[in-house]
Order: structure tokens, then C-alpha cells, then sequence
């Protein structure tokens, strides 16, 4: 009697052990779409008794690959945030054939000063000329406003990097602590996991972490300079944004359990990620090109400047056909933060604003003594000529343009248009391979822990199998008891 | 380790990625067939934009100073008309100033002939082209000789000549100037007259610095003339002195001596007009030449600028026909690994 019941008992075992696996390979199936799900295995051993019983479901986690994700994800997403804001500054840049650009506004206006040169009398030329100053001056304020409009945005962006992070932080503590509290269940625990992992995937497109997984199941997040970012508690970052970000005007930096983690004077910097590439567009790239632009604008505003033409001259340098907030003192030597978003054609030269065009040719927009046309010839030359010449010669820049220290002022403005020109292509070349390898990555993680539905389906096939085997031991038990009742009637 | 085959979402994903950076390189080769440039010419040049763009920079130049020489050649041409004007006036006067030496009447034909000269010199010197006067110098708005007919030049002649002989050239006692005295006025009082002070006050208008004309970026080159070159003085000289001297009173010594004065003076300023004329031929031949290197230059560039942002037109076709071909076998797989499910088959 004995075997008889200990066969039910089994059989029963089975049936209980398949449907322990049917309910894990039905989990499978139903989240066989969900990238940040990882497959559960469920596994059936000899109970004491002799029949099954059913192993504690277990996770396909890999946790070197998911590490090489997180890796790569960084890498990848802060790639591609650098390539966004460079592509943005060099669209001030455009195509080389394509006029628009400050090099080629500074050539135009360069040939329509020649223009007047050869023919000092023409008034028409003059004001074409002067219309020439005019979009060569807008050139470099657009190009100035994209510039600083970048830089806000990376600082906006900095901002929402790191309320996401501190958010992400947040969710992370919660699951976190209840995954290393062992209070769940297996199956919520295993859900917890996998958003845990999700929650680690999201944080690394922000910032490259490192983690280390604890004993207890618990994980200590790391920055890639080695800041700790959690650690059973998170350590929030902290970053003022600015409201204003004027050319010459740096940044606040951002902290993470009291360090600096951007910025050159950052003692553990952060190498990857969304955070790091806007610090570098709002902290390097931007401000470098900005002065690129401001050397240009200087340049144009001293070479245009008035010299006092008295027999003894007294008066100060005053600026000419280009004008800035400093005017009518002439720059100096060093650079000038901003001066490409303010400098303009001087209005006393503007017929659009009664000014007058063949103060180009006379000089003298400061003053009787500043005039070079004494004569009051209207074929004069000697100014238009040393213009023309003051463009063409090599002067010396500042060593922030990160460019040659002495060229011309169009020689300035074709290296800068290469400079960024090259920083987008390196950039770009980055972010293709960064996000090539995220895709290997990834693919190989998923391939390790996802879900293959034929798999599935095979083992679902088995599950069957071994249900149906289960059932007809139970319904031929019942036979046998059924013979054996009417053998005893 | 359990093996598992590849995660069926990971296929998916391969299979749309790889279609998505198929159809990105086809669209880039579609309009990189249709521009024959590449299709982001900054990113395919990087570093290399800067020298592009010097190249283009300098390809806009040549062509505007291709033009702006034709057109510097086209005023250096009128120059020469104007030169040659002059120079026909100053030869055909020359010729009736030789004839008329031992003639009966000669002072009265010289009177005549030096006032249609005076006339004709000053509508070829202040000769204008597009609105400039092409013999004024920089000061090129305004007619570069003044009228002599009742200018302040002839007060000054007039001035000149009471204060020498102490009557005024109307005064028939003109008839006692010795040929002696004559000369003595003529290469004194007269001579001081077309000096550089008294010549712009009474004569001229013009600057003696001439517009300059770029030719490249590095080269100026003069092809202009003022009215204050000597010639045009030298001519004045000989044309005023036949036409104001003695009125038509002198005895035919003084008036001899008037006539080889102007004669020696009107040869110089054709001589004188002809080495001007040499002197901007040779800067239009300077133009000329630098023309044809800035087309030289130009076609170098051109090829150059071709070489590194064109595509060969062969190879992109060969490219979009590639990509086409690898984007139907994409989709051809992902619909077939679509298809091949355990699911079909139970």
C-alpha cells in the first residue's frame, strides 16, 4: 500500500514541479521584449522523498558583460552629446562652399574694400563696402550667440544630468535596500534585480560608474574617477546653474559627496558620460572657440582703428569702421572676452543710419584730427591702402585660440573654421565606435541573459511532456485503486 | 552556464540596427551621387576644412581680381586713347608751328592754331572714364586743367608779362622786344609760371600721386598719368607762350624766338608723352601677365578643391548599387528569421 501512495505522492511532486517551471518559462515567454529582463532558470531536483521539488528560481545575470555595458553606455551617450554641441557650433561654420561663415564675410568685405581702393571717387562701392562690415560684424555676433547658446544649453544640460542622476540615485536606494534586506519574495526580488540593473543602465548614459556588488546582494556605486556615487546610501551631487553664462565666464562645477567631479581642478574627475561631455562643451570647447571669435573681432577693430593725423599728434588711438562696448579706446594686445558679440559697424559710417560711407576712405570719424584726407581729394588712397594692407598682415593672437599665435585675420578665421571642423571629426569618429561597441555590448549581454523564445517554446514542449507522463501516473494509480476497491466489494 | 541560443529581442535589435546604419550610408551615397561632393564635406575634411576653405578664399579672389584687372585694363586703355589724343594734337601743332616760322602771316595762324591747341589738349586731359577724370590723380572728381581763356592762368600771363616788359601784352610797343629779351621772359618770368606752386593754383586740378591699382593681394601697379607731368607742362608752355606773346606785334625775331622756344618745348612734350604711354603699356603688360597667372592659379585650385571634396562618380554609383543590394538582403533575412519560429511548427 505504501508504494502505491509514495507513487501518488511523486506523481504529485511532478505535477507541482512542472507547473513551478511552466509558471517561470511563461514569465520568460511574456518578457521576452523587455531588454532590461533577464532570463529566470528554473530547475527541478530529487526531494528526500524521492520525487521533485522545485530549485530556487535563479537569474541568468552576467555580471562582467552588464559592467562592459555600463561601460560602453557611457562612453556612447557622452560621444554622442559632444557630437550634438560641436555639430551645433559648427553649423556657424557651414559648408566650405557656402557663404556664410565668418572666414567667408571676412573675404568679401576684403574684396569690397579692394573695390573701393581702385576706385576711391565711388560712394556706391563705399556703401557696399560698409554693407560688407555690416554682415561680416552680424557673421561674428551670430556666431557668438551659438556659441553661448551652446554653452547654456550644456549648462542646462549639466543641470537635468544631474537631477537624473540624483533621481536615479533615489530609485537605486529603495531597490537596493530591499533587495540586500532579504525581505522579498523570490520573484519580486528577482524583478528588483532586473530593475536594479535598469536603474544602473540609465545612471551610466548620465556618468560612468563602476560598481561593486556586496556579500548581502547589495551594490556600491562608483564614479570612473572613483568618487563614491551610493553606497547603502547615495550620495547626492550638487551644481549651482548659472542664469546667465557671458562669454569669459566660467561655470559652476558639479560635487558628488563633496569632490569635484568636473573641471580641471578636480582632484578625481569623471571621464565619461552625458554630465562630463556637456562640462567639456561649456568648459573648454565653447569658451576656446569664443575666443577664436574674439581674436578675430579684435583684430578687425584695431586694424580699422584712427590714428591721430595732426603734425604733432596727440589724441589717443580711436576705433574706426568696427566698434565695441570700449569704444572709442582701441583694444589692446590681450583678448577681450565677448568682444565678437559686440562688435558693430560704427553708425557715423552707416548711410543706413546717415552716417557716411567715404569716412572709409577720409578717416576722420573721431574728428577733424583723425582725418587722412587732408587734401579732401576724392581719389585718395593712403588710407584704403593701409587698410587694405592691415588686412593682409600676420598679427599676433592669443595662445587661448588654442591656433597659430601669428597669422592674418582671414588666416585666423580659416584655422578656427578647421579647428572646429576637426573637433567635430574626431567627435564624430568617437561616437561611431562608442556606439558601435555599446551595440556589441549589449547584444552580447542580452544574448547571455535574454530570453530565446524557441527555447522557451522547447522546454514549455517538455514541460508538457512531462505534465501529460505526471497526469496518466495519477489517473493509472487511480485505476489500480479503483481495481483493487472492487476486488475487495 | 546554461546555454542559451541568441536572445530573439537582441536579433531584432542587430537586424534593425544594421538596417538603420545601411539606409543612413545609402542616403549619404544618394546625395553624394547627386552633388558629386561629399555627402558632410566638413566632417570627410576635419582639420583639412581651414585649407579648403583657403582655397576657396583664394578662388574667390582671382576671380574677383580677374575682373577688376579687365576692368583696371579697360581705364589703363582709355588712358592711352586719351594719350594718343593729345600726343596727335601736340604733333599736328608742331607741323603748323613750322610752317607758319617764315610765314607773312605766321603770327596770326599760330594765334589761331595755339588757341584750337590750348582747346583740344584740355578736352583729351580731362577726358573721363566711368565718371572719373582719368588725368586727375587722386583728385579724380574734379577736371584736372582748368580753362585758360580767361582763367586765372591768363591773369598770371598777364601779370608775368607787364611786370617783365612794363606794358601789357596788348600794347603795340611789343613791336621793340628783341629776340634777346624775348628768351630772357620766356625762360624766366614765362618758365616760373608752370612751376608746381603756380601750376596748381592757376592750371591744374590734379594731384601728382596717381590712383594705384591692386593686382593681387601683394602687387600694385600705376597705370594712370596726372596732368602735372611734365609733358602736359611742357605743352602748355609751348602753346601759351605762341598764343599770348606780343599779340601779334612782335617784330619776326621776337616772334622767331617764341616759335623755337614752343617748338622745343612741344618736341619734348611728345617725346615726353610717349614715354608715359611706354611707361603704363609696360603695367599693362604687368596686368596682363598677372592675369594669366591668377588663371594659371585658378584651375590649380579648382582641381585641387575637386581632388578632396568630390566624389568619383564611378565609385559612388558602384556604392549606391552596393548599399541597395545589401539593404534587400537585410530585409530579405529579417523577414525570413522573422518567419522561422518554433511557434510555426507546433
Amino acid at each position: 500500500m505504501s508504494g502505491i501512495s509514495l507513487a501518488l505522492s511523486n506523481a504529485l511532486s511532478g505535477l507541482m514541479a512542472t507547473t513551478g517551471q511552466t509558471v517561470v518559462t511563461s514569465r520568460n515567454i511574456t518578457r521576452a521584449n523587455d531588454e532590461n529582463y533577464t532570463r529566470e532558470i528554473s530547475t527541478t531536483s530529487t526531494s528526500a522523498s524521492g520525487g521533485a521539488s522545485l530549485d530556487p528560481t535563479q537569474r541568468a545575470a552576467d555580471k562582467k558583460l552588464l559592467d562592459a555595458l555600463l561601460q560602453s553606455t557611457s562612453m556612447s551617450s557622452g560621444q554622442s552629446t559632444l557630437l550634438d554641441s560641436i555639430t551645433a557650433i559648427s553649423n556657424t561654420v557651414g559648408d566650405v562652399q557656402d557663404d556664410g561663415s565668418v572666414a567667408w564675410s571676412i573675404d568679401q568685405f576684403q574684396q569690397k574694400l579692394q573695390a573701393v581702393e581702385a576706385d576711391p571717387g565711388n560712394s556706391t562701392l563705399a556703401s557696399q563696402a560698409i554693407a560688407g562690415a555690416k554682415t561680416l560684424a552680424s557673421a561674428l555676433n551670430s556666431a557668438s550667440q551659438v556659441t553661448q547658446a551652446v554653452r547654456s544649453d550644456a549648462d542646462a544640460g549639466m543641470a537635468k544630468s544631474v537631477a537624473t542622476i540624483n533621481d536615479l540615485l533615489a530609485q537605486f536606494q529603495k531597490l537596493d535596500n530591499s533587495i540586500a534586506g532579504n525581505s522579498l519574495d523570490p520573484d519580486s526580488r528577482a524583478a528588483a534585480m532586473d530593475s536594479r540593473d535598469a536603474v544602473l543602465k540609465k545612471l551610466s548614459a548620465e556618468i560612468g560608474i563602476q560598481t561593486v556588488t556586496r556579500s548581502d546582494n547589495s551594490t556600491a556605486i562608483y564614479t570612473d574617477g572613483g568618487v563614491t556615487l551610493f553606497d547603502k546610501s547615495p550620495r547626492l551631487l550638487t551644481f549651482s546653474a548659472s542664469t546667465t553664462l557671458t562669454p569669459g565666464m566660467s561655470g559652476a562645477p558639479v560635487y558628488a559627496d563633496g569632490v569635484q567631479i568636473t573641471g580641471s581642478s578636480s582632484p578625481m574627475p569623471s571621464k565619461t558620460g552625458n554630465l562630463v561631455a556637456y562640462a567639456q562643451v561649456r568648459d573648454q570647447i565653447a569658451p576656446t572657440y569664443q575666443n577664436q571669435l574674439d581674436e578675430i573681432a579684435r583684430a578687425l577693430v584695431t586694424s580699422f582703428s584712427e590714428k591721430d593725423q595732426s603734425a604733432s599728434p596727440s589724441q589717443p588711438d580711436a576705433t574706426g569702421l568696427f566698434s565695441y562696448s570700449g569704444s572709442p579706446a582701441v583694444p589692446g594686445a590681450a583678448l577681450v572676452p565677448g568682444l565678437a558679440s559686440q562688435i558693430k559697424v560704427n553708425s557715423a559710417f552707416d548711410p543706413a543710419s546717415g552716417g557716411n560711407a567715404n569716412l572709409l576712405r577720409d578717416g576722420g570719424a573721431n574728428g577733424a584730427a583723425y582725418k587722412y584726407n587732408t587734401l579732401n581729394v576724392a581719389g585718395f588712397q593712403g588710407r584704403l591702402q593701409s587698410l587694405a594692407q592691415a588686412m593682409g598682415q600676420t598679427q599676433s593672437f592669443s595662445a587661448s585660440t588654442q591656433l597659430p599665435a601669428s597669422n592674418t585675420i582671414l588666416g585666423l578665421a580659416t584655422a578656427s573654421a578647421g579647428w572646429v571642423e576637426a573637433t567635430r571629426s574626431d567627435a564624430d569618429s568617437k561616437a561611431t565606435n562608442a556606439d558601435a561597441t555599446q551595440t556589441r555590448t549589449k547584444a552580447a549581454l542580452m544574448s547571455a541573459t535574454g530570453v530565446n523564445l524557441d527555447t522557451e517554446m522547447a522546454t514549455m514542449l517538455n514541460l508538457e511532456k512531462s505534465y501529460q507522463a505526471s497526469a496518466k501516473v495519477l489517473t493509472t494509480i487511480n485505476q489500480m485503486l479503483g481495481d483493487l476497491f472492487q476486488v475487495i466489494r | 552556464m546554461v546555454i542559451n541560443g541568441i536572445s530573439t529581442l537582441a536579433t531584432t535589435l542587430l537586424a534593425q540596427d544594421s538596417m538603420s546604419s545601411t539606409q543612413k550610408k545609402l542616403n549619404d551615397a544618394v546625395t553624394e551621387q547627386s552633388t558629386l561632393r561629399h555627402a558632410d564635406v566638413g566632417l570627410t575634411l576635419g582639420g583639412n576644412v581651414s585649407r579648403n576653405l583657403n582655397w576657396r578664399l583664394t578662388l574667390s579672389q582671382t576671380t574677383n581680381f580677374s575682373e577688376a584687372n579687365a576692368q583696371a585694363l579697360a581705364r589703363a586703355d582709355a588712358l592711352q586713347t586719351s594719350l594718343d589724343a593729345t600726343k596727335t594734337t601736340a604733333s599736328d601743332f608742331l607741323t603748323s608751328l613750322a610752317g607758319a616760322r617764315n610765314a607773312v602771316n605766321g603770327q596770326a595762324l599760330t594765334k589761331q592754331s595755339s588757341g584750337l591747341a590750348i582747346d583740344a589738349v584740355a578736352t583729351s586731359v580731362n577726358v573721363t572714364y566711368d565718371g572719373q577724370y582719368l588725368l586727375g590723380g587722386q583728385n579724380t572728381d574734379v577736371a584736372p586743367l582748368n580753362s585758360y581763356q580767361g582763367g586765372t592762368a591768363q591773369t598770371s600771363f598777364d601779370t608775368a608779362f607787364q611786370s617783365f616788359f612794363g606794358f601789357s601784352k596788348t600794347d603795340p610797343a611789343a613791336v621793340n622786344i628783341t629776340a634777346a629779351q624775348m628768351n630772357l621772359f620766356l625762360q624766366g618770368p614765362y618758365e616760373n609760371l608752370f612751376q608746381s606752386s603756380s601750376w596748381s593754383a592757376n592750371f591744374s586740378n590734379a594731384t601728382s600721386n596717381n590712383l594705384q591699382s591692386r593686382i593681387d593681394n601683394n602687387q600694385q601697379v600705376d597705370l594712370s598719368a596726372n596732368a602735372n607731368e611734365t609733358p602736359i607742362k611742357d605743352l602748355m608752355r609751348g602753346m601759351v607762350a605762341v598764343q599770348e606773346t606780343g599779340s601779334g606785334q612782335l617784330n619776326s625775331a621776337a616772334f622767331q624766338a617764341v616759335i623755337d622756344y614752343s617748338m622745343g618745348k612741344i618736341s619734348g612734350a611728345i617725346q615726353g608723352l610717349g614715354a608715359t604711354q611706354a611707361r603704363v603699356g609696360e603695367a599693362q603688360q604687368t596686368v596682363t601677365q598677372t592675369n594669366a597667372k591668377l588663371s594659371s592659379m585658378k584651375t590649380i585650385v579648382e582641381d585641387e578643391i575637386q581632388r578632396t571634396e568630390g566624389v568619383d562618380p564611378a565609385e559612388v554609383a558602384t556604392r549606391v548599387n552596393n548599399l541597395t543590394s545589401q539593404l534587400e538582403a537585410n530585409y530579405t533575412v529579417t523577414g525570413k528569421l522573422a518567419k522561422l519560429s518554433l511557434l510555426n511548427y507546433i
